[in-house]
């Protein structure tokens, strides 16, 4: 079946079945008539820059899908480390309030005041506010704790957490020894101080308590 | 036309072949999606999925000022795998020359520990090949801290849930401990409920690396935490309490002894001390059978302070005052030939009923309760809560013991007298807070409330006061009371100037312990409220059998124990002196 073959007469149809190159090998038809696509033709016809923003965009999806779920698996990362970073946090707090209830325990307050010098007084007095007046016997506290605390060595009462625990020294360690010889100086002080107020200071109320008015009773200062 | 057909074939066989293809394929997909795909299901959940118990927390134990008296805290096992562990590490992975012997890193965990080398490689060597072996137990997370420093690898710290006590022995005796195989004692068992939590579970999908995979399925069961208990006791004032009878239980060489403070208006135990003491963060180093409370658990005969209940009910009945005239000879014989004595010799007394309560003459109180019938005396005793449990819910909680009428000769007047007859130091405190309470006995409290995480308040307490005895009565007894310190035989023991204090001291006898009648030992106890115009507190203080034969040996604790109530609840003094009480005549 070959196409080359001249032919001199006119074909009806002188495109049907021929290849391209067979008519351009028969220059005698002047190429005057075209036909021409039709406007709905060339719409259907697909362009390629459809294909390449379909295409595109798709990429961009999957591109998207992808820092999405980097992100969220960052975050995943993210939520593990500060759940466990606040985990540690909670143990943390939880075992330094344990320390704190620890260390407000009766027995450690009560062995440091004994250790600072602090002693139970034997009497109770109490100061009324809103007149002034004394309630009880103000006697001065003696130099031992006259009350229970005198037999007070936390072992009576024991607390085996303290054990690790020191009593709390005076700050600064070339001053220690001063210190000490200064507490019971200070101590009788207040021994003298208390007993003259035990002399002067016992009153028997024998009226009921004025009302107290608002404020504490204060000095009036300029 | 040979090559056409040979086309053919071809394309037949390739059809033909993808056709088996596709059968087989189609086959195993059936194959894994339909028959196996249940159990691939289960496999592949299992590798994926993680469960993670959260152990709830156990409630904690509070004073009635919210101190924690018992809490959970975060303890931690030092575990390794002695497969891995005994072949040692290199510091620094790819570097030989950085190898870390075994011993090397055993030597650093003894010391930030305090156990012996010897006993770690002992752990350790106990089985090489083992993946599981616990170095050391319920360390703290300072411990951790240090270890996890030395970057020992394949050293874990798994949590283990522990129960710290910090205030040590105050209340010990009545908040309990928690052993290995939880809850042992006191209140940390009682009230098990409360404290209790529940572990909550969650389920969810982890890759290769354990982290969760984000959007993956959660299966969530919250942990529910204990509730927390509030104790009626006062913390600060229980120690107070307890070093004061501690210092006297060791002046009398006492076994044991005990101190309860009641508060009168509602019955709240605000201070329940025991000697011996337990530590509840070591009850191992207390003395043995001292871990239950023997405020509730040690019945004994009361002795003298029963007989205010006895006045409180003679008054209530009608068949005396508080002056009615009793001649108390030096000895009373009872028709079965023997006899009652008071703790003093005398000759013929004339004392009122205050004057018997005041010198605490058992013969006085014999001949005044024989003019009400024995059921009737039974009756008010009752009332009184003698022979039953408290309304307290306390393990071991003893009931005492109140024989039933009909009365022998003997036991019909010694029961007056609080003999025959056993109580716990609380069952007194309860006489008492009647007395001080005009009348009205209000449940002894020792729970005041238990609140569930979620803010529910469980309300432990359902008992409601009784009337006892009229408010007449109990008022006249309080006054009677009242000359035991302003007149008493050892009012100058008892006595705080500016002050109003009622009370009764009690010496009972101890039955020796294979019957045979009373030895040489004695309970002795003082039973008091404070201020007697308007009680607010009762105190009682007992100590345990000593060969001491007068109550003067428990009254410094008990003026301690009332200067420490003073001071703690701030009672201001009293504004009025206490009225004349007829006592003799």
């Amino acid at each position: 079946m070959s196409a080359n073959v001249a032919f001199a007469a006119p074909v009806r149809h002188p495109l049907q079945g021929r290849p391209r190159e067979a008519l351009e090998a028969a220059p005698q038809y002047p190429r005057r008539v075209q036909i021409v696509t039709t406007r709905a033709q060339r719409r259907a016809r697909p362009k390629l820059v459809y294909a390449l923003g379909a295409t595109g965009v798709i990429f961009a999806i999957f591109l998207a899908q992808l820092l999405i779920t980097i992100a969220l698996s960052g975050g995943a990362y993210t939520i593990t480390d500060l759940q466990s970073s606040q985990q540690a946090l909670g143990l943390t707090a939880s075992s330094l309030n344990e320390k704190l209830e620890t260390l407000g325990s009766s027995q450690n307050l009560q062995a440091n005041a004994l250790a600072l010098g602090m002693v139970n007084s034997s009497q109770a007095a109490f100061l009324r506010l809103s007149n002034g007046s004394v309630l009880g016997t103000a006697t001065a506290a003696g130099s031992a704790s006259s009350t229970s605390a005198q037999n007070g060595s936390s072992d009576s009462v024991p607390n085996s957490l303290l054990t690790d625990i020191p009593l709390i020294k005076s700050t600064g360690a070339g001053h220690g020894d001063s210190n000490a010889s200064n507490s019971p100086t200070n101590n009788s002080d207040s021994t003298q101080g208390g007993s003259s107020t035990a002399s002067t200071g016992t009153v028997t109320p024998a009226a009921p308590p004025p009302p107290q008015n608002g404020d504490l009773p204060s000095p009036v200062t300029h | 036309m040979s090559g056409a057909r040979r086309t053919g074939r071809r394309l037949t066989l390739t059809v033909v072949i993808a056709v088996l293809v596709v059968i087989v394929f189609t086959g195993r997909l059936f194959q894994l999606q339909v028959v196996q795909a249940a159990a691939l299901d289960k496999v592949s959940a299992k590798n994926q999925s993680t469960t993670v118990v959260t152990p709830g927390i156990r409630g904690s134990i509070v004073d009635t000022n919210g101190v924690v008296l018992a809490q959970s805290v975060d303890r931690f096992n030092v575990t390794v795998a002695p497969k891995d562990f005994l072949l040692g590490y290199y510091r620094v992975p790819t570097d030989k020359n950085t190898f870390v012997p075994v011993a090397t890193s055993i030597a650093k965990i003894a010391n930030v520990t305090g156990l012996s080398a010897a006993d770690l490689t002992a752990i350790v060597e106990k089985d090489p090949k083992s993946l599981f072996a616990t170095l050391d137990k319920n360390v703290t997370l300072a411990v951790v801290g240090k270890l996890k420093k030395l970057k020992i690898p394949g050293v874990y710290y798994p949590a283990v849930a522990a129960r710290s006590y910090p205030n040590g022995a105050i209340g010990g005796n009545l908040v309990g401990f928690v052993g290995t195989d939880g809850p042992q004692a006191g209140v940390e068992k009682e009230y098990n409920g409360c404290l209790a939590s529940t572990a909550g579970q969650s389920t969810y999908q982890t890759g290769a690396d354990g982290v969760r995979i984000p959007g993956s399925t959660v299966k969530q069961t919250d942990p529910v935490n204990g509730g927390t208990l509030q104790l009626t006791i006062d913390r600060d004032l229980s120690y107070q309490v307890d070093q004061a009878i501690i210092a006297q239980a060791q002046v009398l060489n006492a076994p044991w002894a005990t101190a309860v403070v009641e508060r009168v208006s509602d019955g709240h135990l605000v201070a329940v001390d025991d000697y011996p003491t337990v530590d509840p963060n070591d009850p191992g180093a207390s003395k043995p059978g001292a871990t239950g409370s023997l405020a509730f658990t040690q019945q004994y005969e009361p002795g003298s302070t029963f007989k205010a209940m006895s006045a409180a009910a003679l008054i209530d009945a009608g068949a005396i005052t508080p002056t009615t005239p009793v001649v108390v000879p030096s000895v009373l014989r009872l028709s079965n030939g023997g006899y009652i004595k008071d703790s003093f010799s005398h000759g013929t007394l004339h004392y009122t009923t205050a004057g018997v309560l005041e010198n605490s003459s058992n013969i006085g109180i014999s001949l005044l309760s024989e003019k009400l019938p024995a059921p009737q005396r039974y009756d008010y005793m009752v009332k009184f809560g003698v022979g039953q449990k408290t309304a307290v819910d306390f393990a071991g909680q003893a009931s005492g013991h109140l024989p039933k009428p009909p009365w022998d000769v003997v036991t019909t007047k010694s029961v007056e007298f609080g003999q025959g007859v056993s109580a716990t130091s609380v069952q007194v405190a309860q006489i008492f807070e009647t007395i001080a309470n005009h009348g009205v006995r209000e449940p002894s409290t020792l729970v005041e409330k238990c609140t569930k995480p979620d803010g529910t308040v469980i309300d432990t307490s359902t008992a409601k006061p009784v009337r006892v005895v009229s408010a007449k009565a109990a008022d006249e007894v309080r006054g009677m009371l009242e000359t035991v310190v302003s007149g008493g035989p050892i009012s100058s023991l008892l006595k705080i100037p500016g002050y109003r204090i009622a009370a009764k001291t009690g010496t009972a006898q101890v039955a020796k312990a294979h019957g045979g009648g009373y030895g040489n030992d004695y309970i002795i106890s003082v039973a008091g409220m404070i201020p007697a115009e308007n009680p607010q507190y009762v105190v009682v203080v007992t100590f345990g059998p000593t060969t001491l034969e007068t109550s003067a040996g428990a009254a410094p604790a008990f003026k301690n124990v009332m200067l420490d109530v003073i001071d703690r609840y701030r009672i201001p003094p009293s504004t009025t002196p206490a009225p004349y009480v007829q006592t003799t005549w």
